[in-house]
């Protein structure tokens, strides 16, 4: 546990010094720290240090709904697509981007809140003198699937200009800026901290319903609330990096192998991992393929795929 | 202290027309009280009402002296701990660690930090169940029977005043059956726990349990001292069993009756219906009466005199023969036809009219009851 911070510094200093331009640790320091004039200055400033952030961000915010969410559904398999995160905040962007291309500055926003209301939307769906886990697992699938057809079919008609979208629903970090930091900064500081006091009511309910009402907890509203929390997060991510699939699947779930269920462990080292994941995953996308890039999402998938199936291979080995 | 730890009053609850409880129920205070009765009306509905998991269609529950609706899920889950019948799966923690959940309720909402006092009741959860010893080992390794004493230890952990057990004994084989009973015993008369469980054992509930509350079709069937309960006719009751029951010890023996429980048979039933005279019915019947041959031919079960006088239109007799087979009634019916019984008139045949009929009659025997 006490190595997640340190593998997330090091993620952190793997992504600004490699690059087509590789830049000394000393000269980050030196940048950072003010002062000193190095002629790499504006490559991290502008580009490598802001797009590194975002990729952290993102990340941490991908694990740790994912973390939330297959605690409160009590399913291994629930990531933020689970509660409709990336339907929502799909449907928008491609809106946004296809339909309405004068208003594609307002893309972060507009997914953000595309994400937020396709889980309310679930959720309320699911409710039915409470909202059990299989209900709104049930929901999600029935609503993402309805606003993925949606979607596709804008796609369809709009086939011309589709370019714009792919690099969006592949999800990719290319071109993240201070502004796209400054955007989602607000919203993943507040969500990250909001998984402190979750914590608790997250280890509560891997008990189960039954035994965690047993043992006072307001079991619908922690719910609810917890949902809510890890849709922040979620449609934080998704608001500026696209549909950036696995990594809210499957680091919780590593970590989960690797450390047990404990929140108090398991949230932590899952933010940490996340955002290390993300940013050696986006410096290798985008330094292996040079000149072109590939979009981290798809590189994710094909690094964290077979790592995972590693995992779970070992694991049952143990068994 | 209140003489009742629970009390439900016109306790009501349905969930489809299979499933109706309604129940006035008083669970004394630092006693043990087993619920039981036959599978399906209310035992686990009863608990989980109870325990605030279910909303009562009306009625009320008072706990402690307070209704119920009066606590919050946090307050109650300070009186009252429940091991629920469940075999939903454990997350990955150590015995230790699960068990430092029941100390949830006396922790702030956020909090989960364990101060020395958790840390000791939680040693002396783990002590009760005879768990230290594998506090460190994975939940998910233990057998059914240690898994079910973490969890009850996690209950423990929780220091109510009352525990609620839906059927801790099952899946547990007779020797961990007796240790966890005697465990809760003990927890009773030593640290004053009321204890209400579901308990299917009438024989473990006699021998632990100060009260015994019978459920059948939705209410209380039968209600007291286990051993004063538990009665042949009790069992006959509740269970629709034939058994005996002996109590040479505290440990009730219930001994069920050989046999099925009900027998069919078909038989046929003759009736011979004779008309004489006014007057000379007694006579055809003490004839009939003295027929000792009857018993002898084959197939032959019984036979029954029905006599009536009529003033104006002479007595009648019918004979009511049973036999076993359509032959046999048909052997006796071809005799009767013939032999008029001329022996039982000195003075002449006085038989004014002679009808005969056959039915096929099928039996059900309810087998014989002992009070």
């Amino acid at each position: 546990m006490p190595l997640a911070p340190l593998l997330l510094a090091a993620g952190i200093a793997f992504g600004l010094t490699t690059g087509s331009v590789p830049i000394p640790l000393r000269d980050i320091f030196g940048i950072l720290l003010g002062g000193s004039h190095s002629p790499y200055e504006a490559i991290l400033m502008d580009v490598r240090l802001p797009r590194v952030l975002v990729g952290a961000l993102v990340g941490a915010c991908l694990a740790a709904s994912g973390a939330l969410l297959q605690g409160i559904m009590r399913n291994p398999l629930a990531d933020p697509g689970i509660i409709g995160v990336s339907a929502g905040g799909g449907l928008v962007a491609v809106v946004t981007l296809v339909a309405l291309p004068q208003f594609s500055y307002l893309l972060p926003p507009a997914a953000f809140a595309g994400s937020l209301v396709a889980a309310l939307l679930i959720y309320a769906l699911s409710w039915d003198n409470g909202a059990s886990p299989v209900k709104i697992v049930l929901a999600g699938v029935a609503v993402s699937a309805l606003l993925g057809a949606v979607m596709n079919g804008i796609m369809v008609v709009h086939s011309d200009r589709i370019q714009a979208v792919i690099p969006w629903l592949a999800g990719g970090l290319n071109g993240r800026s201070w502004h796209h930091l400054s955007f989602m900064l607000p919203y993943a500081l507040a969500g990250l901290a909001l998984t402190v006091p979750a914590i608790k009511p997250a280890n509560v309910l891997m008990l189960g319903d039954k035994t965690a009402k047993l043992l006072g907890q307001r079991v619908e509203l922690q719910r609810l609330l917890l949902l809510a929390l890890a849709a922040l997060l979620a449609g934080t991510a998704v608001s500026v990096a696209g549909l950036v699939g696995f990594v809210g699947l499957v680091v919780p779930h590593a970590v989960r192998l690797l450390i047990g269920d404990d929140y108090r462990r398991l949230m932590p080292v899952s933010i940490a991992g996340g955002g290390a994941l993300v940013v050696i995953a986006d410096t290798i996308a985008r330094t292996w393929f040079d000149p072109a890039e590939l979009p981290v999402g798809i590189l994710l998938a094909c690094i964290g795929a077979p790592f995972f199936l590693y995992l779970l291979r070992r694991r049952s080995g143990i068994r | 202290m209140n003489a009742h730890a629970i009390e439900t009053k016109a306790l009501r609850f349905e969930a489809g027309p299979y499933c109706r409880l309604e129940v006035d129920a008083a669970l004394l205070e630092g006693k043990m009280t087993a619920i039981a009765g036959p599978k399906g009306p209310g035992k686990t509905t009863l608990l989980l009402l109870i325990a605030g998991l279910l909303k009562p269609a009306g009625g009320t529950i008072v706990v402690r002296g307070r209704p119920a609706a009066e606590y919050t899920r946090l307050e109650l889950a300070t009186e009252l701990a429940m091991l629920p019948q469940s075999r939903e799966a454990l997350p990955e923690l150590t015995v230790r660690e699960l068990v430092a959940f029941g100390r949830t309720p006396r922790l702030g909402r956020f909090r989960q930090r364990l101060g020395e006092a958790d840390e000791r009741e939680i040693d002396w959860a783990l002590r009760q169940m005879s768990m230290r010893s594998c506090e460190d080992r994975m939940v998910h390794t233990l057998s059914g029977g240690e898994r079910q004493k973490a969890l009850i230890a996690m209950a423990l952990a929780q220091r109510t005043g009352i525990l609620l057990l839906d059927e801790p004994t099952t899946y547990l084989d007779i020797a961990h059956q007796l240790e966890l009973m005697r465990v809760l015993k003990k927890l009773n008369r030593e640290a004053g726990l009321t204890i209400v469980m579901v308990l299917h054992d009438l024989q473990q509930a006699a021998a632990f349990c100060d009260e015994l509350i019978a459920l059948k079709a939705g209410g209380i069937a039968a209600r007291g001292v286990p051993s004063r309960v538990i009665t042949p006719a009790f069992l006959r009751d509740v269970y629709e069993i034939e058994a005996e029951v002996r109590f040479d010890e505290p440990y009730p023996l219930i001994i069920p009756l050989p046999g099925p429980a009900a027998e069919e048979e078909a038989i046929l039933v003759v009736t011979d219906t004779y008309r004489v005279a006014s007057g000379e019915g007694g006579r055809l019947a003490a004839y009939w009466s003295a027929r000792e041959d009857l018993g002898t031919m084959p197939g032959f079960l019984g036979m029954e005199l029905l006599q009536s006088e009529k003033k104006s239109a002479g007595d009648e007799i019918s004979v009511i023969t049973r036999w076993r087979t359509a032959e046999d009634a048909a052997v006796w019916q071809a005799a009767t036809s013939e032999l008029v019984p001329d022996a039982a008139f000195p003075a002449g045949p006085a038989i004014l009219s002679h009808e005969s009929s056959l039915k096929l009659v099928k039996v059900r025997r309810m087998p014989l009851r002992r009070t």
